[in-house]
């Protein structure tokens, strides 16, 4: 929930230096041929302690599916095409959750990130695993980094308190070390009793209240413990490596839907997560040529126990343990510089592999055949080229997905192989001004709960087939010797989307559900976003300004015959997609201090295809305030206020989980010198 | 300073637009002024919703004037806080008011059949099914004791309530997931349908009787049984889901007098009785397709034979995912609800007596429960 403002090139897609006429260096990521958004350095500090589902929510065409409070999950959805066709990488390296496809952000807190990025498609770097190919749209996190000028160590201390009850102190060393290595080790707990009050109210067409009620969310305590330690070393221009290790626990609750006569739940949940990564990487050239190869893996194991105490529901105690492996070798290779008269031309060849295991138990007992012990192994081979040329670039991917699975009981084995190709073209007709569009295919396989969670599962699922199209410009400019500065982006796009897996229930009677392919959407939509800031002198305040605004037409296509005009679901808008999203903020910088505003509204939307009034969930907005300041004569020390939710705005994101009202969050934090 | 000006004005303009728009209550469809005599004409629809969504709701055709009053228990009970609840399961009609038994809101509804107006609500947790006798109603319930800590087993209940006070004054245990109940010469007949633990599932009917509220015996009848229906030549007519695998969905007719019990191949997902005709529609998985095969089947349970295999118009019930039945006694007019998606607003269907359509309307989401009240 914070703030931008300064934070701002958030939305900026097209940072200011990026603009300026240089030549063209492919590869690099200010010259991403693809629709690009991003919250970096400085920026991104704003949103210390928070989530990086908070600092999310102000890119275009995305939505944060946020279940409330401190503790509730919050996944993302890019385009209205499911948290699942999100990839997420952190440093490199994939963060996936085989068993549900979908990443919590409630878990990444922005404190040790240096850059947070989203890209409509894929990154088009020559650098790149095949895997970041593989995506509808991909999220990059980018673990903070010591400052190359700075030399000593620092120790950061620092404590957060607020609503819900929260209790957050953290503490963060880092240090250069000899060889051009620096280390880091940071940690953190967390403890919330996550109680909020909320109001459920409704009111006749006409305006009159039919009821209002208050009550307490309660059963959403949070308790967390992480730790994470980073090694990085450069040591010489053309060779560099990186090893991460994390460490993460947590016990919370899970509050249920808010339905009527019911308004608390038992339900309980313990994660334990662990990881290692590393990445080494080493360039050779020539003049006129360079070779680069990189090497990384991966190796971690999650565990998640679920528990559900009512005794008046269905008792369920079950845990998951997920272990993981991925190996990832890219080589690349810059063919020809190019220069005025010849084109730049790089390859890149990219290979992985990754293994992913399900491992379910249950305290009640259950047939072998409910408790499948799946094992996924995926090959993915990709081949890019991009080529440079005066003012144009493309860039051009082919990607093959081969997957194996097994599962024991009874013995099964699935094969599936999957060719995706992709295509980038931009064009910079004048200095700070590019025009762009791809064309990308990508398939979203079945999650291993689609396939194999009890009776639910469906091992005949195939992977969910889609397309999209965008073309897009964006654009920055500077007045008055650089007092003025701005820059702006607009996409165009379409989606399609085939085969999507849909639980459908089957049986007589009391009906199951089943997954099943037989969804299909067309998105039709637009991302704008522009930024504008002002500062007529350095001990003059730095003003910001920004906004972003998505427009989304998502047509549900599954059956045509379903096309009566009043309860009909073919060509309504899919459920739970809002036609239209937009954010503005405001920032002011002076001196020691920062204060930010920004405001986010969600338009519309229904609970089903058929887009009936009965179903319609009304728009919502919220505004958040913060404050950061350094602390005068106390060096190093810096405080931090911020309100969220300040209209104190009664809505929920997920029908039936009620978001928080206003709420508030204090922090104090503390950096010096230390060993 | 210009752009301190426009910057209050843009935080204005944001405020206003930022204004409180409330979810809205759908009133359309209002309800009429009430009559007794009304009461025949009404078919009553209980919407079940989605788990966790709260959208149960109670809804009514006049099927004199073919209006729908959708959402009719919203608009006689506006100020009820989330409505009617989550899961509708069952819908009876007893004493001048309605049941409704809803599962995720832990209790039974009860409502003036008339008005619609709520009249109070009976606590009883993950309730199913509901059935009448001598002032009691009588719900089944999944929330028994755990009676096995290794394995989870857990034992279903009856609920024995005062339908003046709509106070539990009694309870019994029964089998695991106790469904339909039905109440028949001084006796209760549970269906146990051991739902939770697939494939492990129940056989049995639990008989009870009534004056003393004691478990007399469990008679086997047929595997993962859920609704039951008495005849008035004293046999139980009851369906068994099958285990959604190699055992097919069934209809079985249990005769209390002999203990005999007979088996077709009729799958059933919803029936009722009406006169010595058993109306019966259903949809059932076909592994091999991989679809939902609509059915529908017409017993007389007089003769016990399958009078017909098309209750109504195939082609109609092709497009359906029929999920409720009832038959208007003065017109012998079939209705038929479908599920459609089970995510969408649903759809009931009128057909004639024989079997020829004849109007639909939309529903609210998942119409489970028809009634005519009697």
């Amino acid at each position: 929930m914070l703030p931008l403002a300064l934070a701002v090139s958030a939305q900026s897609m097209v940072e200011r230096d990026s603009l300026l006429p240089t030549a063209y260096i492919v590869g690099s990521q200010r010259r991403a041929t693809s629709p690009r958004q991003s919250l970096s350095g400085q920026q991104l500090r704003a949103f210390d302690g928070h989530s990086v589902a908070n600092a999310l929510r102000y890119f275009a065409g995305l939505q944060v599916k946020d279940y409330g409070g401190i503790g509730g999950m919050k996944t993302i959805d890019v385009r209205g095409m499911g948290s699942t066709h999100v990839g997420v990488f952190l440093d490199g390296m994939p963060v996936a959750n085989e068993q549900n496809g979908q990443v919590d952000f409630a878990r990444f807190e922005t404190d040790g990130l240096e850059r947070v990025e989203l890209y409509n498609g894929h990154r088009t770097q020559l650098l790149q695993s095949a895997r970041e190919y593989a995506s509808g749209s991909t999220v990059y996190l980018e673990s903070r980094r010591l400052d190359p000028h700075f030399t000593g160590s620092r120790l950061t201390l620092k404590c957060r308190t607020g609503s819900f009850g929260r209790i957050e102190p953290s503490v963060r060393w880092e240090r250069r070390l000899a060889g051009g290595m620096t280390a880091d080790a940071s940690g953190g707990w967390l403890t919330a009793h996550g109680r909020y009050r909320f109001h459920i109210r409704k009111r006749f067409p006409d305006g009159r209240v039919a009821y209002d009620t208050t009550a307490v969310r309660v059963g959403g305590d949070v308790h967390a413990l992480r730790f994470e330690a980073n090694l990085h070393s450069a040591p010489h221009s053309r060779a560099q490596w990186d090893i991460k290790a994390s460490a993460y626990g947590s016990e919370r609750g899970i509050p249920a839907a808010i339905v009527n006569n019911v308004w608390s739940s038992a339900q309980r949940q313990w994660d334990a997560t662990a990881f290692v990564q590393g990445r080494w990487q080493r360039s050779w050239s020539t003049s006129r040529s360079a070779y680069t190869l990189r090497l990384s893996a991966k190796g971690g194991v999650e565990r998640l126990r679920y528990q559900d105490p009512d005794t008046t529901r269905m008792p369920t105690d079950r845990t998951f343990l997920q272990p993981q492996l991925s190996l990832s070798a890219v080589q690349a290779l810059v063919v020809s510089e190019g220069d005025a008269a010849r084109p730049r031309l790089e390859l890149s060849f990219a290979t992985d592999y990754a293994c992913n295991m399900l491992r379910q138990t249950s305290r009640y007992a259950l047939p072998p055949d409910m408790l499948q012990q799946p094992v996924r192994h995926t090959l993915m081979v990709a081949c890019a080229a991009g080529l440079g040329w005066q003012r144009w670039r493309i860039h051009a991917v082919a990607l093959e997905t081969l997957t194996a699975e097994e599962a024991g009981t009874p013995s099964l084995q699935r094969r599936s192989q999957d060719f995706s190709p992709a295509l980038h073209i931009s064009y910079r007709p004048a200095a700070g001004v590019a025009l762009r569009c791809f064309a990308k295919r990508h398939q979203r396989r079945p999650t291993l709960n689609e396939l194999y969670y009890t009776e639910t599962g469906n091992v005949r699922l195939l992977p969910e087939r889609c397309w999209q199209i965008n073309i897009g410009a964006e654009a920055g400019r500077s007045w008055a010797a650089g007092r003025w500065q701005f820059s702006g982006r607009a996409d165009a796009y379409m989606e399609w989307v085939d085969d999507k897996i849909i639980a459908v229930p089957r049986g007589s009677g009391g009906w199951r559900w089943l997954m099943m392919n037989v969804g299909r959407m067309l998105g039709r939509g637009c991302d704008v976003s522009c930024r504008l800031s002002w500062q007529s002198s350095p001990r003059l305040p730095l003003l910001t300004a920004g906004g972003n605004y998505g427009f989304l037409r998502a047509e549900d296509r599954t059956d045509p015959a379903d096309n009566d005009p009043h309860y009909g679901t073919y060509g309504g808008q899919i459920a739970f997609q809002p036609r239209h999203a937009a954010g503005v903020f405001l920032g002011a910088a002076w001196g020691g201090v920062q204060l930010h505003y920004s405001f986010t509204c969600v338009g519309e939307r229904f609970k089903s295809s058929a887009n009936l009034p009965s179903d319609r969930m009304a728009p919502w907005q919220t505004h958040d305030v913060a404050l950061l300041a350094d602390i005068p004569f106390l060096r190093g020390v810096q405080f931090g206020a911020e309100c969220c939710n300040l209209a104190g705005r009664q809505y929920a994101i997920v029908p039936n989980y009620p978001m928080p009202g206003r709420h508030f969050s204090l922090t104090l934090k503390a950096s010096f010198p230390f060993l | 300073m210009n752009l301190y000006k426009s910057f209050s004005l843009a935080v204005c303009a944001l405020a206003l637009a930022a204004c409180d728009s409330d979810d809205v209550l759908d009133d359309s469809g209002n309800v009429p002024p009430a009559s007794e005599s009304q009461l025949p004409s009404r078919l009553f629809v209980l919407c079940e919703g989605l788990m966790g969504s709260n959208t149960a709701n109670l809804e009514y055709l006049d099927a004199d004037s073919s209006i729908y009053y959708a959402n009719a228990y919203v608009n006689a009970n506006p100020g009820t806080v989330l409505e009617l609840g989550d899961v509708g399961n069952d819908l009876q009609y007893y004493g001048g008011k309605l049941w409704a038994v809803i599962n995720g809101s832990n209790k039974v509804e009860v409502v003036d059949a008339a008005t619609l107006k709520r009249k109070g609500q009976a606590e009883v947790p993950n309730g199913r099914q509901v059935a009448f006798d001598g002032g009691f109603a009588y719900v089944t319930s999944y929330a028994g004791p755990i009676v096995d800590k290794a394995t989870g087993e857990q034992r279903g209940y009856v609920a024995k309530i005062d339908t003046a006070t709509l106070a539990v004054v009694d309870t019994l245990h029964v089998g695991r997931q106790p469904e339909g109940i039905v109440a028949l010469d001084g006796k209760l007949y549970v269906v146990n349908s051991g739902g939770y633990a697939t494939p492990a599932y129940e056989q049995t009917l639990s008989v009870i009787d009534l004056a003393g509220f004691k478990r007399e015996r469990e008679v086997a009848v047929a595997v993962n049984m859920q609704h039951i229906r008495a005849d008035r030549y004293g046999r139980l007519w009851v369906n068994s889901i099958g285990n959604y695998n190699d055992i097919a969905p069934t209809l079985c007719c249990y005769d209390t007098r002999s203990g005999q019990v007979e088996t077709w191949d009729v799958p059933v997902s919803a029936m009722t009785l009406q006169g010595d005709s058993l109306y019966i529609v259903s949809s059932t998985w076909d592994v091999t397709l991989q679809r939902s095969i609509p059915a529908s089947a017409i017993v007389n349970v007089a003769t016990r034979e399958v009078v017909s295999r098309n209750m109504v118009d195939a082609a109609v019930l092709d497009a359906m995912v029929p999920y409720g039945v009832a038959v208007d006694p003065r017109t012998h007019d079939i209705f038929v609800s479908d599920a459609r998606d089970y995510v969408s607003p649903g759809l009931l269907y009128r057909f004639a007596a024989d079997g020829t359509l004849k109007s639909k309307v939309s529903t609210g989401n998942v119409p489970g429960h028809l009634l005519f009240v009697e």
